[in-house]
């Protein structure tokens, strides 16, 4: 039985993690202009 | 800060530098093993997360210290800085499936998923499967009685590897800021920002599909251990910068592109004999690899970058070792003015008096494409590349009673090393020490020399300075990686102090090496892609370190 409550627990936890990986691995530069995050306001135009 | 010393006109200026880096990784695995009577299986899922941060900040007074009692920046103006960071991040997930039969059938099945946040969005996922056999043949039957044999196991292998070591935003299109003008009488009056580097949003994995059978076994009670392995590898999707045409406003882009192909084979061997009361072991490999481009871009069309020097060129061109150096061949020094009128050379131009036209004491150099002209645009060829023929290492120790001597060597043949540290120690121009065989350098045409080192000139003449093959040497070396000695003491006397055991050692680190190339350190490459590989710069060399010291064991 405590071998079941682990493996779901496992499958629970890699669900919601593995939902997510899109935005984890969409990263844009902290100290740098890009094309998506300069020309986006009226300063940067 | 810094003040030149004894010179109270000097500025002082100042500095300060921070970073941190910080790597986190979860890993998650479950397991399940079972075994049905001689069958046994093991599965593992798992998934990990990576993310690397890396934060500097840098900060630069550049006047107005008025004392040398406060050390911090806060003394003087700072008059520039930045703040960087830069982020990476890993997801992965892992399946694999382990099969045996009695121990002596063993198969292997693997999979895993792997998206990085360095590449474009549509191509962030690598998929990479991998299968694995293997036969202990010594289990069977007709070897278990074997007297020579005492271990043989046979194996293959297939599977597919990722790299994704790429600058971190490399599939963005990065914007740099310049200054514009916009009419008045001051420049940069206004700031902007334009692209300095193209996107690719399809930038992926480079992947690298081995295939590998080998064999390891065991003889006469594993006195005699040997391990043999041939693979086979093709990488595809390379990671290259490769040059665009400048219409598109930029020199390069980093795109997948290309087919490399590596194979060779790797041979252990190794022993263990007890003779009377000296135990001795030693081990020997040897491996060889031979690697050539299979495929380039659209056309197969030469890739070709820069060194860290004007004219040190390096090629990727199907056929040949990627990143081979691309340079004009030097054969010789003109001996005589005969010798310069009867041979293509190098011709200044009349505006400048003719002052640097090849003289007898300069460098020959091949007239490649024939046209007897030289032209080092055009006369450049492949000399060679970093990449060694073959690598051999051996290790071996003996312990008699209480003595221990153990000693380690390494080593590689046939590589070659850009050696462009020859442009200062060969340069006879008296600014520096200079290499011993500068004394055999041409002086007249009574007095040639040895016919490899030009004439002694402040400045270059006749293109002698020019990156060339003769910056090329071989960087083949034997080093001995580690010499050590060592006595144990063990008796009453210790046990009386509290100690079990005590032993005293003297070791060497990189004691010798024995190489003809003429720098510091044959194990040397300045720059770190595989296309620009194998040059020498000027780089620190190899350290030797002698340690003595005391093991004790309570």
């Amino acid at each position: 039985m405590k071998n079941y409550k682990s493996y779901i627990l496992f499958f629970t936890v890699s669900a919601i993690i593995l939902s997510s990986c899109k935005k984890f691995l969409d990263l844009k530069p902290i100290d740098s202009p890009t094309e998506n995050n300069f020309y986006v306001d009226e300063k940067g135009l | 800060m810094a003040n030149t010393a004894g010179n109270p006109e000097s500025v002082a200026t100042g500095s300060s530098e921070t970073g941190n880096s910080l790597n986190w990784l979860v890993e998650q695995t479950v397991t399940y093993n079972k075994k049905i009577k001689e069958h046994s299986f093991a599965l593992l899922a798992g998934w990990s997360l990576q993310k690397d941060d890396a934060k500097s900040n840098y900060a630069f007074a550049s006047s107005g210290f008025i004392s040398n009692q406060i050390p911090t920046l806060n003394a003087g103006i700072v008059t520039a800085g930045n703040s960087l960071e830069s982020q990476w991040t890993l997801a992965s997930g892992i399946a694999r499936i382990q099969y045996n039969y009695m121990g002596r059938y063993l198969l292997t099945a693997s999979m895993r998923a792997d998206g990085s946040s360095k590449f474009g969005s549509n191509n962030r996922w690598g998929y990479f499967p991998s299968v694995s056999a293997g036969w202990r043949v010594s289990d069977e039957k007709f070897l278990q009685d074997s007297k020579v044999i005492s271990d043989l196991k046979l194996r293959a292998s297939y599977g597919l590897t990722g790299n994704f070591k790429i600058p971190n935003y490399g599939a963005l299109g990065s914007l740099s800021y310049y200054a514009y003008v916009f009419g008045g009488s001051t420049p940069g009056a206004v700031n902007g920002a334009a692209p300095s580097s193209q996107p690719n949003p399809n930038l992926s994995w480079e992947k690298t599909a081995q295939a590998d059978v080998g064999l390891d076994g065991g003889l006469f009670g594993n006195k005699l251990t040997f391990s043999f392995d041939y693979y086979n590898s093709n990488t595809t999707d390379l990671l290259l910068n490769v040059p665009v045409p400048l219409s598109t406003g930029f020199s390069t882009q980093l795109v997948n592109i290309g087919k490399v192909n590596n194979k060779g084979f790797e041979v252990t061997l190794g022993t263990r004999q007890k003779i009377g009361s000296v135990n001795w072991n030693a081990s020997a490999n040897f491996s060889t690899n031979k690697n050539k481009v299979i495929e380039l871009g659209p056309g197969n069309a030469d890739i070709i970058n820069t060194g860290s020097v004007a004219n040190a060129y390096f090629i990727t061109r199907v056929g040949e070792p990627i990143g081979s150096y691309f340079l004009p061949k030097e054969v010789g020094v003109f001996k005589t003015q005969a010798e310069v009128n009867g041979y293509p050379h190098f011709v200044d131009a009349a505006s400048n008096y003719d002052l640097a036209t090849t003289k007898p004491g300069d460098f020959k150099f091949l007239d490649a494409d024939g046209d007897k002209v030289i032209d080092l645009t055009k006369d450049r060829v492949i000399i060679g590349s970093y990449q060694p023929k073959y690598t051999y290492g051996f290790a071996t120790d003996f312990t008699w009673k209480g003595i221990d001597v153990s000693a380690s060597l390494q080593g590689v043949y046939g590589s070659k090393i850009l050696n462009l540290a020859r442009r200062y120690f060969y340069n006879h121009e008296g600014n520096m020490n200079n290499y011993a065989g500068a004394v055999n350098r041409w002086k007249s045409e009574a007095d040639p020399g040895s016919g490899e080192n030009v004439r002694a000139n402040r400045v270059g003449k006749g293109q002698n300075g020019i990156t060339s093959s003769w910056h090329v040497e071989d960087g083949s070396y034997l080093r001995i990686r580690n010499i050590t000695v060592g006595y144990s003491l063990r008796g009453n006397r210790l046990q009386s102090m509290g100690l079990n055991r005590a032993r005293l050692y003297v070791s060497l680190q990189n004691p010798f090496t024995i190489t003809k190339y003429k720098g510091y350190n044959p194990e040397v490459s300045n720059r770190t892609a595989t296309t620009t590989n194998g040059e020498d710069y000027g780089v620190y060399p190899t350290s030797k370190t002698i340690s003595a010291g005391v093991n004790v064991t309570l």
